[in-house]
């Protein structure tokens, strides 16, 4: 039995929740945005001082064991404490209990924390042996107009430090006499990666590489736009699909969705690794079954022996 | 250069300021505040980081001269008035995140280097550290309180470990697992709340608090911390 906790107002959840019951898999789904339709969790001790959780609640009673479990929290979309309070509290006792879960998880939330901030994130990856662009962090002006990457020629990029949705913005001179507005909130400055922007989907030990075509600096910008972004199937040089395995697996993460620019020379240069990926987006702009492999290695984590020893019911 | 990072009202802060100066070593005092407000630059070029702090009233101090930090950061902060609310909360993201790249940037001594989920006040942080604390000393980690005979509160500050009455330290937390789970946790200096009979962690607390005066536990954490530090950045 597999538990799928998200948002039915996400764009990730409802699809895979169908998915699932198309592919015939044992499942409950917990919707976080139903308020109306609460959701019990209770920690007790059994027999052998091992703890037991049981959910009760929308479709749970309890009973069922969890052998994987998907989670994708819902994003409040309000600032409003009656929206905010109730949610942060379920998601805080859910955290909780998936600290303490036996089943594997897709994705740990407490291992997810690493794209808030970006820079941070990308020293990692680099520690990794990814290559990753020239960068500057700054809230200093004189830094930001001084700043020329290695390539001089290239163009310079900025974007949000942390995980806020932020759009990426190319330097123009225009756009520079903004720079004294940095000592309010400090921002990302990076070469820009001439080339293709790539999106390799980690699920497990497989991956699924998207090629993405846009006129736009930032191809999520054409898209919100409506306009064209192409997306297809890209192949990786050899052993990038597995170092991308290993590095979502080095942040104690199952899946993920890493960023890459991909240079005419062929050099991968990655931008940021996603805890939390937008899977139906790309499956949809390249037709590549994503979510099937999803649903794949969901119902492979929940059949794998050794699942019986629960300790969660649902 | 030692940072320390917190309100000049924390007993930390000021017990192991005055460690840090007995010891010979000078420190950079900013309150959290502070911090946010002062200028830098952080330039990552592949795995090479360089970068500059340019605190108001001091000396540029270029990153590679910082030799260890103290972080007491009580997390209060919120950008000045002239804000509305999401471009406050914008601006507390952005620059939190920022910060969290600069301090993690700093491959020196950091007495506590918190992971992600301490800065972000996720509820679940200080948890994971009390299960794997009773992973790493085989002791129990029940679900609450509430079956506990009794309660100790233990202060450990690197290899320091102080009882509530001077009691030595209970064999759980003398031992090399303590090292490992500190080693592994970047948590040096907390609070953990053992069972009375010793078989389980109750709590950790990785940001506890102290009484100021000479009666208190104060000037012998500063000690401790002040020669972990340099300790670990020699």
């Amino acid at each position: 039995m597999i538990l799928v906790i998200g948002s039915g107002r996400d764009k990730v959840f409802p699809v895979l929740v169908e998915r699932l019951r198309e592919a015939g898999a044992q499942f409950r789904a917990l919707d976080e945005d139903a308020l109306d339709r609460p959701i019990d969790i209770v920690a007790e001790e059994d027999g052998a001082g091992h703890l037991l959780f049981r959910i009760t609640g929308q479709d749970c009673d309890g009973r069922v064991p969890i052998r994987a479990i998907f989670v994708r929290h819902a994003v409040a979309r309000t600032l409003d404490p009656a929206v905010t309070e109730p949610l942060g509290a379920l998601q805080v006792a859910l955290n909780l209990m998936l600290l303490q879960v036996r089943c594997p998880v897709v994705n740990p939330p407490a291992h997810a924390f690493s794209n808030y901030s970006k820079v941070y994130q990308l020293g990692l990856l680099a520690e990794m042996g990814f290559e990753v662009p020239d960068t500057l962090l700054t809230n200093c002006p004189q830094a930001a107009a001084v700043f020329k990457p290695n390539c001089g020629s290239r163009e310079i990029i900025f974007k949000g430090a942390s995980n806020m949705m932020t759009l990426v913005q190319i330097l123009t001179d225009a756009r520079r006499a903004r720079l004294v507005h940095l000592p309010n909130s400090p921002t990302v400055f990076q070469e820009r990666i001439p080339g293709e922007d790539l999106r390799v989907h980690v699920i497990g030990e497989e991956w699924i590489a998207t090629r993405l075509v846009s006129e736009d600096a930032d191809y999520r910008r054409a898209a919100f736009n409506d306009e064209r972004v192409r997306g297809e199937a890209a192949i990786l040089p050899d052993g990038l699909g597995e170092r991308c395995v290993a590095a979502t697996r080095g942040m104690g993460l199952v899946a993920s969705g890493i960023d890459f620019r991909v240079e005419p020379s062929g050099r991968h240069v990655v931008l940021e690794l996603n805890p939390f990926p937008q899977f139906t987006f790309y499956e949809r702009l390249s037709g590549q079954p994503i979510m099937a492999a999803l649903v794949a290695h969901l119902m492979q984590l929940a059949a794998a022996p050794g699942g019986a020893d629960s300790n969660l019911l649902v | 250069m030692f940072l320390l990072i917190g309100e000049p009202e924390d007993t930390t802060i000021a017990s192991t300021r005055r460690a840090m100066v007995a010891l010979g070593h000078p420190t950079l005092h900013l309150s959290e505040a502070q911090l946010y407000g002062t200028p830098f630059e952080l330039h990552r070029n592949g795995p090479r980081v360089e970068g500059t702090l340019f605190p108001v009233a001091a000396q540029p101090l270029p990153l590679a001269e910082v030799s260890g930090v103290l972080l007491r950061v009580r997390r209060a902060w919120w950008p000045e008035d002239g804000f509305d609310l999401p471009d406050a909360s914008f601006v507390f993201h952005e620059t939190l995140a920022a910060w969290i790249a600069v301090l993690k940037a700093l491959k020196v001594p950091t007495v506590n280097d918190f992971g992600l989920g301490w800065w972000l006040g996720d509820p679940s942080y200080p948890e994971a550290l009390r299960q794997d604390l009773a992973r790493h000393l085989k002791l129990r980690a029940p679900p609450s309180r509430a079956g506990a005979a009794g309660i100790e509160e233990w202060l450990v500050a690197g290899r320091l470990v102080l009882g509530p009455s001077g009691n030595a330290a209970p064999t759980a937390l003398a031992g090399e697992a303590l090292r490992d789970w500190q080693r592994q946790t970047g948590i040096h200096f907390a609070r953990v709340d053992l069972a009375s009979d010793g078989d389980a962690v109750l709590a950790v607390d990785p940001f506890p608090g102290m009484p100021p005066g000479p009666a208190g536990p104060a000037d012998r954490v500063g000690d401790a911390l002040a020669r972990l530090l340099v300790g670990a950045a020699q």
